[in-house]
């Protein structure tokens, strides 16, 4: 008798212990299918159906790196960057070593214009990976707006030989060299990107700058 | 407890994600920084403007603009050294332009006026053709380049002295006029002409020769004149130079004296010089030469020895000479000195010719000059010499000579 009560004891604990440790991933047929779901609403271009999905998702199976991660991209498309704010920092919680959720956190960053927070969340890129391409670019945006026009341009000056094809690089270096009087080399800058790509409005804007 | 726990939660995590303060507070600085910065310029703030931007951004920051800027500024403020670094630092960086170039161009330019106008010739030159090369189209140095060598400087001086030689049973007594007119055709090379009369009087009552070797008459007065004129070519560069002299002394004691010279200098702050000249008198020819050491320890001070050789027809004659000379501000004090005999000593560099046929035996003489104006020295001179002459007499030749000397500054 007591053997058998041990035996169930242990099952329940065994069941127990997998209910409650394991993450909510495919084995359970429901959370798959909110998978499926979810992927399909975003391919529609549905973002906020996509985000309930993942809400219903976390309600189910717990809170992941995955879910949090997701949900706040999901935010970000919809339009919710303080959600997508928190989204990126829970995901950073959960994998503080992780420069995926790091650079995420600075779309809704740059997208809510918040130059000071863009700027520390792009270091903290650059911490972990020193030659990141995007947060360089993201950082370099943040310092031209703060007016640290210096160090945008040494920034964008860098991208600008290693990815000499990305238009936006060399506009952002012209606008850096238009603030700081260097306006010769600024409009050689905006004719270069015209010149290859004539209705871009960022070199024609910087053309017309007085 | 749990609200405890809360506390020392919430503390924890504000610990952890507060940024760090020095850091924050560095980047802080430059937000802005540079539009400010033009703006104190604008105001007229320059120091200002330029301390903001080197407390925002420090002196290795990789921007070639702020490291432009700061130099531009440090040259408005009339800072060279720094603008010169600062723009010499910047043609190194991305992004460098022309206008680093030419920033550097005109810091070394006005380096060199400020060399110019403490007297430091070389260095002012130096940084004038360092100048050129970092920019060849800058008007300001390739101006000031171009007055330093073209400028042609005519530097007359002219001295009047009082003569006095008292030997054995004679008193003599004189005057003497020198007038030079040195012409400085570039700083190298100079031509000049130099004419000096001197007179003598030898007192009645004296017997023998008088004054500087005329015929004295018994219970007479005699009187004694001489004529020099003598023509020089001279160069002098950084590192060696050279001299030509010729000319002619008329002594009325007998014919006249035609006269040869040259003299080479190897060295600049240590080094030799010697000098060499050939006479031609009713007695016969006369040779000397006269190697030097000098050396100058500091700029301030010159030291020099050497020995003077003399073979003519009374035989050969050998004399130690020294010198030294001090340069503190407006004034320069030149004493010089022999030991040993000489016979009509030819100085090359002064141009003269001291004494007229006696043995000098010992003596010196000690100048001093002040510049009392932007072109103008005054100087004082005096010469004493022990001499024996062709009887076996010995003496004592005085000279007091007062000058001045136009010297314009290049």
């Amino acid at each position: 008798m007591s053997s058998l009560w041990r035996s169930l004891l242990f099952s329940c604990v065994v069941a127990g212990a997998a209910l409650v440790g394991a993450p909510a991933m495919a084995q359970d047929p429901g959370v798959a299918a909110l998978y499926r779901e979810s992927y399909r609403l975003e391919a529609a271009s549905d973002p906020k159906g996509a985000l309930q999905k993942m809400r219903e998702i976390r309600a189910k199976a717990g809170a992941s790196y995955f879910v949090a991660a997701r949900s706040a991209w999901l935010s970000y498309l919809a339009g919710d960057f303080a959600a997508a704010e928190g989204g990126y920092g829970e995901a950073i919680s959960l994998a503080p070593k992780a420069v995926e959720p790091r650079i995420g956190l600075t779309l809704p960053l740059l997208a809510q214009k918040k130059w000071r927070e863009l700027e520390r969340a792009s270091r903290d890129v650059l911490a972990i990976d020193p030659n990141h391409g995007v947060a360089r670019a993201r950082l370099g945006a943040a310092l031209y707006a703060i007016g640290n026009y210096p160090d945008s341009a040494v920034a964008y000056r860098r991208l600008v030989d290693e990815y000499p094809a990305e238009l936006d690089h060399q506009t952002g270096l012209g606008w850096c060299l238009l603030r700081m009087g260097r306006r010769a080399e600024a409009r050689a800058m905006f004719s270069a990107v015209l010149a290859v790509s004539p209705d871009n409005l960022n070199a024609q804007q910087g053309m017309a700058a007085p | 407890m749990m609200a405890r726990l809360a506390i020392s939660l919430g503390v924890a995590l504000a610990l952890l994600t507060a940024p760090r303060a020095g850091a924050a507070e560095g980047l802080d600085l430059r937000a802005g920084a540079w539009d400010r910065s033009v703006l104190l310029e604008r105001e007229g703030k320059l120091e200002e403007a330029r301390r903001l931007l080197q407390d925002a951004f420090g002196p290795e920051t990789p921007s070639y603009e702020v490291t432009v800027r700061v130099a531009w500024l440090s040259l408005r403020l009339g800072d060279a050294e720094r603008a010169v670094s600062g723009y010499q630092r910047a043609r190194g960086l991305a992004g460098a332009g022309p206008e680093s170039s030419e920033g550097l161009a005109s810091a070394l330019t006005m380096m060199g006026h400020r060399h110019l106008a403490g007297g430091e010739h070389d260095e002012a030159r130096r940084a004038w053709e360092s100048a050129q090369k970092a920019f060849p189209d800058h008007a300001g140095a390739r101006e000031a380049l171009a007055a330093i060598e073209r400028r042609a400087i005519l530097a007359p001086e002219v001295w009047g002295g009082y003569l006095h030689r008292v030997a054995t049973g004679r008193d003599s007594r004189g005057w003497v006029v020198v007038g030079q007119l040195p012409w400085h055709v570039t700083r190298e090379i100079t031509l000049r002409a130099t004419y000096r009369h001197a007179e003598m009087v030898t007192k009645s009552g004296y017997v023998g020769l008088g004054g500087l070797g005329a015929l004295g008459a018994l219970g007479s007065s005699t009187r004694w004149l001489q004529h020099d004129l003598l023509l020089g070519a001279r160069y002098e560069g950084r590192w060696f130079g050279g001299e030509l002299l010729g000319g002619a002394l008329l002594p009325s004691q007998e014919g006249a004296v035609g006269l040869g010279g040259a003299r080479l200098r190897v060295g600049r702050w240590f080094g030799a010089d010697i000098e060499g000249s050939l006479l031609h008198r009713d007695a016969g020819w006369s040779g000397q030469v006269l190697p030097r050491l000098y050396v100058s320890p500091i700029p301030a001070l010159g030291l020099a020895a050497g020995a003077r050789f003399t073979r003519d027809g009374d035989g050969t004659a050998v004399s130690g000479v020294a010198g030294v000379s001090v340069f503190a501000g407006p004034a320069a004090l030149s004493l010089s000195g022999h030991v040993g005999p000489e016979r009509w000593p030819v100085s090359v560099s002064v141009p003269l010719v001291f004494g007229n046929g006696e043995d000098l035996t010992l003596g010196g003489s000690l100048t001093a000059m002040f510049r009392v104006a932007e072109a103008l020295s005054l100087g004082v001179s005096t010469q004493v010499e022990r001499f024996s002459d062709s009887t076996g007499s010995t003496g004592v030749y005085v000279n007091v000579s007062a000058g001045a000397q136009f010297a314009p500054r290049w």
